[in-house]
């Protein structure tokens, strides 16, 4: 007997010329963007230099930044660098802590009405409205940027985890305790792996608030060489090419883990049976 | 009927139930059950049928041991039934298997929660899954799976643990009626097999008469017929239920 129909066959080829398709159109799309970018600096010529700077300016500080050999290159490697360090670390804490936390708050109902409830409410507080607290409490050094970090990743967590064991399904609850499953076993054995594909949604939102944290701290807590203080070294030196060519670091670095954490997603859903072939 | 691996999953013979005065209220507008007394014999094949609201997922979570009864006793054998047994499984209406496991992972979920060792673990998640028709199928992923082979799968999971009563709520309503007809003359076969003692609810009068040796039929909460399958029909049974 055979279960596996045509339709399912055919799918991974369909995913992998649809990946194509859509890689295509954003390659387009960023062709598009650099071809208006250019228009507008290097032929229209619409803002002066300092203000709006060139493709070609910001790829020249790029390029010293990350591969140049004089003595005043290679800054930006080592802010990426830094910053990988901070928000690596800042991030793992998140996960752990948040993960602990939306355990017990879906395991216990009164902490989920009311710690649930205040995380709810700091998550709606931009994260560079604690700096300052952070700066009073630890000083101007780089835990207080880890702080802002890890309270801004670790709310999503923990938000995520006890949504996610409230919403598995009971009829899989039911089917853990009829087979002997309880208490640690029913959380570890039935309840934590089915709630994995919504944790990894708010895996990916935990990731994007802790790097936008990140260099919102870093902006204002200078302790060395990161890319929130280079974006501060290029405000100071009006280097509008540097503060563009960070900007750009930043989206790039924030997608790609994005990128990868949506992979894993899509990997777990497709696993779990949550995506229909199309 | 005959199954290639009857005699690899032998289970324990299966035991009595019996409920005695039991009683359950939802509270004010709610309906519940009872007072109820049954008895059911060991190796027994018992159908509940009713409307919905009778009160048939009342008595399936009474006995499975999630609801206490509020009035009265369940026993299994001599023991009462406090929680969760492991002496009886319940399959559900949906076949509520785990995603994140294969085949063989679902069947072998309860096997592990019983800490048997690997090496029989592994062959009587075999055995069982060709006890259902699913010789092979251990490697695959549930979502690969057509609805009536899910059934299936869920079934073996609930056999593997060899229950001594397997309550099943409605498992075939899902289905296409020949996936049904193959299902209920499989569920047969093993029951005749494995000597168990079944309880199966069903809304659908036909499926209990073929099925059950006896046929409790409920109506707000209470047992308002009980007889042996071979003496009722579709039409007697329809005309208690209606009242």
């Amino acid at each position: 007997m055979t279960t596996t129909s045509p339709a399912l066959d055919t799918a991974p080829t369909r995913r992998r010329s649809s990946r194509w398709r859509t890689l295509a159109w954003q390659l387009a799309g960023l062709a598009l963007l650099l071809a208006l970018w250019w228009l507008v600096t290097d032929v229209l010529k619409l803002y002066p230099p300092y203000v709006f700077p060139s493709p070609k300016a910001v790829w020249t500080e790029i390029s010293y930044g990350l591969w140049g050999s004089g003595p005043q290159d290679g800054k930006l490697l080592s802010a990426i660098g830094n910053s990988l360090r901070r928000v690596l670390l800042g991030y793992a804490a998140a996960v752990l802590l948040g993960g602990v936390v939306g355990l017990l708050m879906g395991a216990w109902r009164p902490l989920r009405e009311t710690v649930g409830a205040y995380l709810t409410g700091i998550q709606s507080v931009p994260s560079i409205a604690f700096v300052p607290f952070a700066i009073l409490f630890f000083g101007l050094n780089e835990r207080a940027v880890l702080f802002v970090v890890i309270l801004e990743g670790f709310i999503p967590v923990a938000l995520a985890v006890s949504g996610a064991l409230m919403n598995v399904p009971p009829a899989l609850r039911v089917a853990g305790r009829t087979l002997g499953a309880r208490g640690l076993s029913l959380t570890t054995g039935v309840l934590l792996p089915s709630a994995v594909p919504s944790i990894l949604t708010g895996l990916r939102t935990a990731w994007s608030f802790a790097w936008r944290a990140l260099v919102g701290g870093e902006l204002l807590v200078s302790a060395s060489a990161s890319l929130g203080s280079q974006l501060e070294v290029g405000r100071n030196t009006a280097n509008m090419a540097l503060v563009i060519a960070t900007i750009l670091i930043i989206g790039t670095i924030g997608g790609l883990f994005d990128a990868l954490l949506r992979a894993l997603e899509a990997r777990v859903r497709r696993d779990y049976g949550l995506e229909v072939p199309q | 009927m005959t199954h290639p691996a009857t005699t690899a999953a032998t289970a324990p013979q299966g035991v009595s139930l019996t409920l005695d005065g039991v009683t359950y209220r939802y509270g004010r507008g709610h309906a519940g059950l009872g007072p109820l007394s049954l008895q059911v014999n060991a190796g027994e094949f018992l159908c509940v049928v009713g409307p919905s609201g009778s009160g048939k997922s009342t008595l399936l979570s009474l006995l499975a041991g999630f609801l206490r009864p509020q009035v009265g006793e369940i026993r299994l054998g001599e023991t009462a039934v406090r929680g969760p047994d492991p002496r009886l499984t319940l399959v559900q209406q949906e076949a509520a298997l785990f995603p994140w496991r294969t085949v063989a992972g679902n069947v072998a979920f309860g096997l592990e929660r019983q800490r048997l060792p690997r090496a029989g673990r592994d062959a009587r998640v075999e055995d069982t899954l060709r006890l259902v028709g699913l010789g092979g199928y251990g490697p695959r992923r549930v979502h690969e799976l057509s609805g009536g082979q899910r059934q299936r799968v869920s079934l073996a999971r609930a056999l593997a643990v060899q229950p001594q009563l397997l309550l099943l709520d409605e498992p075939f309503s899902a289905l296409d009626d020949r996936t049904r007809t193959a299902l209920s003359d499989e569920l047969l076969g093993i029951w005749w097999s494995q000597k168990v003692t079944v309880v199966f609810v069903t809304h659908n009068l036909e499926e209990a008469l073929a099925l059950g040796q006896r046929v409790v039929a409920l109506r707000g909460g209470e047992v308002v017929l009980d007889g042996a399958a071979r003496e009722l029909n579709v039409g007697r049974l329809r005309e208690t239920l209606e009242g």
